[in-house]
């Protein structure tokens, strides 16, 4: 009796060491684990996050046109808008004002909209009197309609829907085909 | 168990040992020292300090990781604008960030929440411990348990064999020789009466020491784990305000250089008044700011010759030295407190020995031209070679 007593508690310690070493050995893993995810992972600074204005209403702009009138998205009423930042000192915007002009022109029943990002207006007005632009565009001296829209630098295009919902983003300068693709598209879908 | 009168929670508390009590204070300790740092650490703040607070959590939209607290591009002017805008319609620091994120995404924030997995890689180190702490109750529990059984096995098999089971036990774990065992079996009770105290008095003794092993190191490893915990929680808490203070700091810096400068402004149209007044200001916020000391000592001692008034020269010395010895680097102060004391104390080497601190620091050439007389004057007094930056 007494030494099947001793006998179990000789199992019973040799089953808790057992398992104690399993446990230590699985906790080891996962901090291994846990150290490589944590040196393999990309910084969140290097993440690539789709504007989180995509499929969401487009924040309201409304203000005073380069040439003195009222605009506002409920100008442009059942028509999709094509809304850009730019500056005149910026020169990816030199070199997409001419497709955008073009675009503009082309009669696809979208409206093209320009918000000036950190320029003067006299400059901005200038720029576009130079390319021919006959679309408007609006002042924005406080910086509030681009804070609105998460504009980092110039230029920034977003295609809005005709119900108001804000469908793409486009970094950097536009190019004629892939706006009228990106056209296209949205129609055919009925966005 | 419970005396008359006394409540159950009473007799618990009676009923408690030195070294749960031990551990029960530990753990009030600890969670109030935590708590009382988390409540103590948040200071009042000012409209403009909470301003620059949100400011320095959102990043300059244009910028590649400054704070638009610390950027001067439109972009930052947009954010700042906003958030005093914001503030000023009531909405809480939460409503303003959490607006600014709508636009821009997390990435608009000075510390991004972790994207992807990264909450659950936040939670893991909080799992871990959970574990650990889940581990050393369970081993602790069990042990304890199992040392109650062995006990109790003893005493059941007491009446049946007719003497203490503890010897065979002690033989078992090796406490006393098998020989001895069979000794006890085969002898009759007046022997196992001589040895039954002696062994169980052995086996109680180790049994009550293993146990209060065990309860001590459970003990230190849950004031070890909650000591950690609580040093986390306070590493971060006083790295966060330590960015708030720089923060504040840093606003409390431009606002004194912008008032410094619309003072020096106003001395050079003839308002010292309204510059001394704004000295003051800056000075009763930050009493060592060298800058302000400096044109408050120059602005007094101006006054001072003015009016005629020893004790007013006296005062802007005083201020003036007063900043030489907080920022020996200061060429302002170097110049003004060498002319007091060349024109107003004829000083010359007190005047001499300011103005060659002045030129080690190699002043700008406007600078020079603009003291040149007064210092060239100095030198000739003194008879000392005047310094070829001068000539």
């Amino acid at each position: 009796m007494s030494s099947h007593t001793g006998n179990g508690v000789q199992k019973s310690n040799k089953r808790s060491r057992k398992t104690i070493r399993i446990i230590a050995t699985v906790m080891g893993i996962c901090f291994v684990g846990f150290a490589i995810l944590l040196a393999t992972r990309k910084p969140v600074s290097m993440q690539s996050v789709a504007s989180p204005l995509i499929n969401r209403t487009a924040p309201p702009i409304s203000g005073t046109s380069l040439d003195g009138n009222k605009v506002s998205l409920a100008s442009y009423p059942g028509q999709f808008i094509l809304v850009n930042f730019f500056a005149s000192w910026c020169t990816p915007c030199q070199d997409e004002e001419k497709a955008l002009v073009q675009f503009a022109n082309s009669n696809q029943g979208v409206s093209v909209l320009g918000v000036v990002y950190d320029d003067l207006n006299s400059s901005a007005a200038g720029f576009l009197h130079r390319y021919g632009a006959t679309y408007q565009a609006v002042s924005d001296a406080k910086g509030q309609i681009a804070l609105s829209y998460g504009v980092s630098q110039p230029p920034q295009t977003y295609l809005i829907s005709p119900s108001g919902v804000i469908l793409t983003e486009i970094i950097g300068p536009v190019n004629l085909s892939s706006l009228d693709q990106l056209i296209t598209i949205a129609k055919s879908r009925g966005l | 168990m419970s005396g008359k009168g006394e409540t159950p929670l009473l007799a618990i508390v009676k009923g408690m040992k030195l070294r749960s009590w031990m551990l029960f204070m530990s753990v009030v300790i600890v969670l109030g020292g935590i708590g009382f740092s988390l409540i103590s650490s948040r200071p009042h703040v000012t409209t403009e300090q909470r301003i620059a607070n949100i400011e320095s959590e959102v990043k300059c939209p244009s910028c590649d990781g400054i704070s638009a607290l610390d950027s001067n591009t439109a972009g930052a002017f947009a954010v700042r604008s906003f958030v005093e805008q914001a503030v000023k319609t009531g909405k809480s620091d939460s409503q303003i960030i959490k607006s600014l994120e709508s636009s821009y995404g997390p990435t608009i924030l000075m510390s991004p929440p972790a994207a992807y997995g990264g909450r659950i890689i936040a939670v893991l180190p909080f799992v871990f411990v959970a574990v650990v702490v889940g581990l050393i109750g369970f081993f602790g529990y069990r042990r304890r348990r199992r040392c109650g059984n062995v006990e109790r096995g003893f005493d059941d098999q007491l009446p049946a064999r007719g003497y203490s089971a503890s010897g065979p036990v002690l033989a078992d774990q090796g406490l006393i020789a098998n020989e001895s065992t069979q000794a006890i079996k085969a002898s009759d009770q007046p022997i196992l009466d001589g040895i039954e105290p002696v062994a169980d008095i052995a086996f109680e003794g180790r049994r009550r020491l293993g146990s209060i092993r065990q309860s001590w190191a459970l003990y230190l490893g849950i004031v070890l784990l909650l000591g950690g915990v609580g040093s986390g929680i306070w590493i971060l808490k006083s790295q966060s305000d330590a960015q708030k203070q720089l923060a504040a700091a840093t606003v409390q810096a431009q606002n004194e250089a912008q008032t410094i400068l619309r003072a020096r402004v106003l001395a050079n149209q003839g308002q010292d008044v309204q510059a001394l007044q704004l000295l003051s200001s800056v000075l009763e916020v930050d009493p060592n700011q060298p800058v302000a000391l400096a044109y408050q000592g120059w602005l007094l001692r101006q006054a001072g010759e003015k009016d005629n008034s020893p004790s007013l020269v006296s005062q802007g010395q005083q201020l003036l030295e007063k900043a030489v010895k907080l920022d020996p680097g200061y060429p302002d102060a170097r110049v003004f407190l060498g002319y007091i004391l060349l024109q107003d104390r004829h000083d010359v080497n007190g005047a001499i020995k300011q103005f060659a601190a002045f030129l080690a620091d190699k002043p700008t050439a406007s600078f020079i031209g603009a003291t040149k007389s007064v210092i060239v004057s100095a030198y000739q007094q003194a008879g000392l070679p005047v310094p070829s930056q001068l000539s």
